[in-house]
């Protein structure tokens, strides 16, 4: 940053005039995001009169009409949307998270040099993928093995005695909340790997060097050393992720099976999320069910802004702790 | 190059044509034309019942690309879209704030308008004669099943379906449906519950579908709920006794309160025609509805659907086909244009501008009629302006009066595979259809004389 | 692990038990991390194969430069779509972006400065189909269903990616450049333009590029907006394709000949995702000393 106050206030032509620009864009973009939440609250203001807000978010089913008399018959529960987010991106990150970060531990500590660079750019391109493009391959392709391989294998051993992980092997469902979460567990497994990359790079030279020293090995280097040093930084890329994995449209669409009207009763059923359900009931949607998609939008804001404060946070914290910005 | 040549033979062709035209100066014209070198989008959306028709009639005119003008550029030929979503969208659309733009120029329903939404458009666009509700297209709705180890189709008549969409039959060997289909061994085993499917949002193809139910439920299962004295809180059809009423609600709201009386589970909402279809697809011991071209999909079976036969004659149990669908036209049309019909009888039974009490022409009478068949409308502004932001020329609006008379007259009817999915309209009711289609004006000039 | 003969000087090297695990637990643990790399690009090679595989049958010059209505059917309708959003969102987006990027960086105050990360965070984190929700609600009552809609449900989503990336590069850019033009007597906001951001130049573009791969990506916030049309045209005032869209809309056709549209449709999105990525990537390389 600069440290040049005097010049700051200098009356040179075209100061201020530029100053005003940057600040203008600062602050048009402010506006964005303000109306963007000022909209959708609006938007959302004709459902509370028929569904309290505590209601919304805590009772099942979905459903609105409005009788020719103008009677609006209406019934409209995020539960089983919220639940359905919440469960998809936890299997995502669960499997996302030691994948992308170990990933992350081989790219700067163990590959060789000529193997680092192309790696790093080739899980870069994973992340580069449109994720409808992720979509259609999820749809045609993946969802149909993960079917026919983990899913019945699960459920034909462990599914046997967990309720939530049978799956009844006389209908296999196309489409799966499971599926669902292992999508977004390749669609943000490369985000884990790159901040996790940034944040294992930072970690300084000499701690490395101490411990290697003492006659550790590499992986007591990684435990002892690098994984402590980087924890804050790590929890950071982890959340992160987990915060696109909760805003995720279309993927999750196309391979969850938009169950919307309960949660289901095992993870291998259809489900639904607040983002897909947003994306798949517009078309067809009646002005008080636009009313309940634009409180399920506020309520997705709402989640992902605390990630986002959360992350922000730690951030602050470890550059703190680690005495510079990151 | 190519196109240029054929842009030029096709506007040469257009300038010939319509020269033509004015040298026959005011005799109404049998085709409507369209002026030389027309332009722009002509946008329409709503119904996905008549989807997979819209989309083979508008592939098929830009086709003709050389001698018509449609095609996909609107720098220079007419653009036809029509966005499938559902009937209650087209409705709402219609008489939003697009309306009467070149995004918003018809829209797609196979429900009645109610007189609440009539109301509505009729505030939005200055009045009833500012627009007409005309049927271009009909099908029948075929009632798919996924169950497996049944190789057969399935058997069911109105009273059964009723049952299982109000949660009285609850599971797949239940008496009423091993009845029905004794020759059917894998059915007698079969504890699995039913998984009933129905549209999630406002729809027309639920509106046919629970006429019939109403119609041919009968009374033992007082009209399937469908009647004028249900309320929300229904959870005994044996209380109902009003008149019939059938209406494009969703299904799952509509049962909910049954369906928890007898202790069976949610009706599963699906989005559009083919959501309806890939969960049926997707789902074993499903049931679900679906115009007839949605229901060719893996796993998927048509179950046959008992007729209502004339007089003494033994019932038939038929599956979806175009010539029962066209004779179940054919039987309603009869009865509309009937001489000596009392007024409320036609009313009833006509299809164009219908009235708040006609009703879809669902379980017609007769030996190889198949009982659930609806007709698809268009609504059409009759009072284009041409002085709004965003509205059509002159050209788009006779393009578009021209794309709906070709598609009833000529317009070849969609197949999947060799199966043919949706009807023609019988020829009185064509008849009726292009006099509504002249009645469009631009700029208050007719567009079609 | 074959180990040389020692000489005859006998040195006690062999391993204790203790020894012997940590050893084993370390190969052990190296393999997994090795694993896990292997298994974070498997995905990229599967995709590619089977987008090639699927995609590459019906593509073909016709399919880049036909529309939907013409025989054989094209997507060129799409293509254009996408890009002209695309590019009408990144010329509002990209002054926003960068303008923002430099008053966080060069003007503001600490405390000010940490405010605006914290706001670039919150939107950077909002969800792509709020974006289309809060264009949908508050545009489409006045643009209709159009491109304009569409492009600037895309400029939301495109301001923060902008605006992050600036203020990352300017921040690497040293301090020593700044104060040699300012000791000359430059303005700031001469030195800011001409030194600073000149030096940081390829980096601001990677943020623009970085957005335009994002714009040309998003599938949600187009659906309910820019919604589709079978017009070849770039007419920003009526619904507009765009590629995403083509692939979400014919990905659950039962007729396999629009399926295989969806297919091709990702190929030629991907390459393109790719060429934009890698134009990025060997930017950076090559200027990775600002």
């Amino acid at each position: 940053m600069s440290e040049a106050p005097s010049f700051r206030r200098s009356r040179l032509s075209g100061e201020l005039p530029f100053r005003i620009l940057t600040l203008g864009s600062v602050l048009l973009a402010a506006a964005l995001l303000f109306t963007l939440v000022a909209v959708i609250m609006e938007k959302s203001l004709i459902l509370w009169p028929v569904e309290a807000p505590l209601t919304f978010l805590t009772s099942s089913g979905w459903f609105g009409s409005t009788a020719p008399s103008g009677v609006i018959t209406a019934a409209f529960g995020a539960l089983p949307m919220i639940w359905g987010t919440l469960v998809t991106s936890l299997i995502g990150i669960a499997v996302a998270a030691p994948i992308g970060i170990f990933a992350a531990i081989y790219l700067v500590e163990l590959a060789p040099k000529r193997l680092a660079a192309p790696l790093t750019f080739l899980v870069e391109i994973v992340a580069a993928i449109p994720s409808v493009v992720i979509g259609l391959w999820a749809l045609g392709e993946l969802s149909p093995r993960l079917r026919d391989s983990i899913e019945w294998w699960v459920a034909s051993t462990v599914g046997q005695f967990i309720p939530w992980l049978s799956e009844d092997p006389q209908q296999p469902s196309d489409t799966s909340v499971f599926r669902s979460g292992i999508v977004l567990a390749i669609m943000i497994t490369p985000m884990v790997a790159a901040v996790s990359r940034e944040v294992i790079r930072s970690v300084p030279q000499s701690l490395r060097e101490g411990l290697v020293g003492m006659g550790a090995t590499k992986w007591e280097t990684i435990r002892l050393v690098i994984l402590p040093t980087a924890k804050v930084g790590l929890l950071g890329a982890v959340l992160l992720a987990f915060g696109r994995a909760i805003g995720e449209t279309i993927a999750v669409r196309l391979t969850i099976g938009m169950n919307i009207s309960e949660i289901p009763p095992t993870l291998f059923q259809p489900g639904s999320s607040i983002a897909a359900q947003i994306a798949g009931a517009f078309g067809e949607a009646s002005p008080i069910e636009k009313g309940a998609l634009a409180g399920l939008g506020l309520s997705l804001f709402i989640l992902t802004l605390t990630l986002s404060l959360i992350v922000r946070l730690l951030m602050w914290r470890s550059a703190n702790r680690m005495g510079a910005r990151t | 190059m190519k196109t240029a040549l054929r842009m030029a033979v096709g506007a040469l062709a257009l300038v010939v044509l319509s020269t033509g035209m004015a040298s026959v100066s005011d005799a109404s014209s049998t085709t409507p034309t369209i002026t030389a070198s027309s332009a722009g989008i002509i946008q329409g959306g709503g119904a996905s019942f008549p989807n997979a028709q819209y989309q083979k009639w508008i592939t098929d005119i830009s086709a003709l690309s050389p001698s018509v003008g449609f095609g996909s550029r609107s720098g220079s030929e007419l653009v036809l879209t029509y966005t499938s979503s559902s009937s209650g969208t087209g409705k709402t659309n219609f008489r939003g704030a697009n309306a009467r733009k070149a995004s918003q120029m018809f829209s797609g329903t196979d429900s009645l308008v109610s007189s609440g939404d009539t109301a509505s458009t009729n505030t939005a666009l200055g009045g009833r004669n500012k627009w007409t509700q005309i049927p271009v297209t009909a099908g029948p709705i075929a009632v798919i099943t996924n169950l497996p180890g049944v190789t057969a189709n399935i058997k069911l008549d109105g009273a059964t379906i009723c049952k299982i969409y109000t949660g009285q039959i609850k599971v797949w060997n239940h008496a009423d449906i091993l009845a029905l289909n004794p020759t059917i061994k894998a059915l007698r085993t079969m504890t699995q519950s039913i998984v009933p499917v129905a549209r999630d949002a406002t729809s027309g193809t639920t509106f046919i579908f629970v006429s019939y139910l109403a119609t041919a439920a009968g009374n033992t299962t007082h009209r399937c709920s469908y009647t004028s004295d249900w309320a929300n809180t229904v959870t005994d059809l044996g209380t109902l006794s009003g008149t019939i009423s059938p209406a494009d609600a969703i299904m799952s709201t509509r049962f909910s309160a049954m369906r928890a009386a007898n202790g069976a589970g949610a009706i599963a909402g699906k989005t559009g025609n083919d959501g309806v279809r890939d969960y049926v697809s997707a789902t074993s011991y499903s049931i679900g509805y679906v115009e007839m071209a949605f229901s060719f999909a893996a796993n998927v079976r048509q179950a046959a659907i008992k007729n209502n036969p004339v007089g003494s004659e033994a019932a038939t149990y038929l599956l979806p086909t175009q010539s029962g669908a066209n004779a179940a036209l054919a039987a309603q049309n009869a009865k509309a244009t009937a001489s000596g019909a009392s007024p409320t009888v036609v009313a009833e039974n006509d299809p164009v501008n219908p009235s708040a009490s006609y009703l879809q022409p669902v379980n017609q009478v007769g030996a190889t009629v198949y009982p659930i068949v609806g007709y698809s409308w268009v609504l059409l502004y009759t009072d284009f302006d041409g002085t709004i932001t965003g509205a059509p020329t002159k050209g788009q609006v006779e393009g578009l009066i021209y794309f709906f008379n070709w598609s009833i007259t000529k317009g070849a009817v969609y197949t999947a595979g060799t199966t043919k999915c949706y009807s023609p309209l019988p020829a009185s009711v064509k008849t009726r259809v292009i006099a509504e289609l002249k009645k469009v004006k631009f700029n208050n000039v007719t567009v079609w004389r | 692990m074959n180990q040389a003969p020692l000489p005859n000087i006998r040195l006690d090297f062999s391993l204790t038990p203790h020894d012997i695990r940590r050893r084993r637990v370390n190969q052990i643990m190296l393999r997994i991390i090795q694993a896990a790399a292997i298994v974070s690009v498997v995905p990229l090679f599967t995709i590619l194969f089977v987008i090639f595989s699927k995609g590459l049958p019906q593509l073909g010059l016709s399919f880049l430069l036909n529309g939907p209505l013409e025989q054989p059917t094209g997507i060129v309708n799409a293509i254009q779509g996408s890009l002209v959003m695309t590019f009408i969102a990144i010329i509002a987006a990209a002054p926003i972006g960068i303008g923002g990027g430099i008053y966080l960086n060069e003007y503001a105050s600490t405390r000010v400065a940490r405010i605006g990360e914290l706001f670039i965070d919150i939107m950077l984190g909002v969800p792509s189909i709020l974006a289309g929700l809060f264009a949908y609600f508050a545009l489409v009552p006045i643009l209709g269903h159009s491109g304009w809609t569409g492009s600037i449900a895309l400029t939301v989503l495109m301001v923060p990616v902008v605006m992050r990336t600036t203020q990352e590069v300017l921040r690497l850019v040293p301090a020593g450049l700044r104060e040699a033009s300012l000791a000359l007597g430059v303005p700031l906001w001469r030195t800011t333009i001409f030194v600073t951001c000149r030096t940081a130049l390829s980096g601001i573009m990677t943020g623009v590029v970085l957005a335009i791969s994002r714009g040309l990506g998003e599938t949600a916030p187009l659906l309910l907006t820019s919604q589709t049309s079978n017009d070849v045209s770039i007419n920003l005032g009526q619904p507009m394709n765009a590629m995403t869209v083509v692939i979400y809309q014919n990905a659950t056709s039962s007729d396999p000949q629009i399926v295989a549209t969806a297919w091709t449709t990702a190929l030629v999105l991907f390459v393109v995702a790719l060429i934009l990525n890698v134009s990025v990537r060997f930017k950076t390389v090559n200027n990775r000393v600002f």
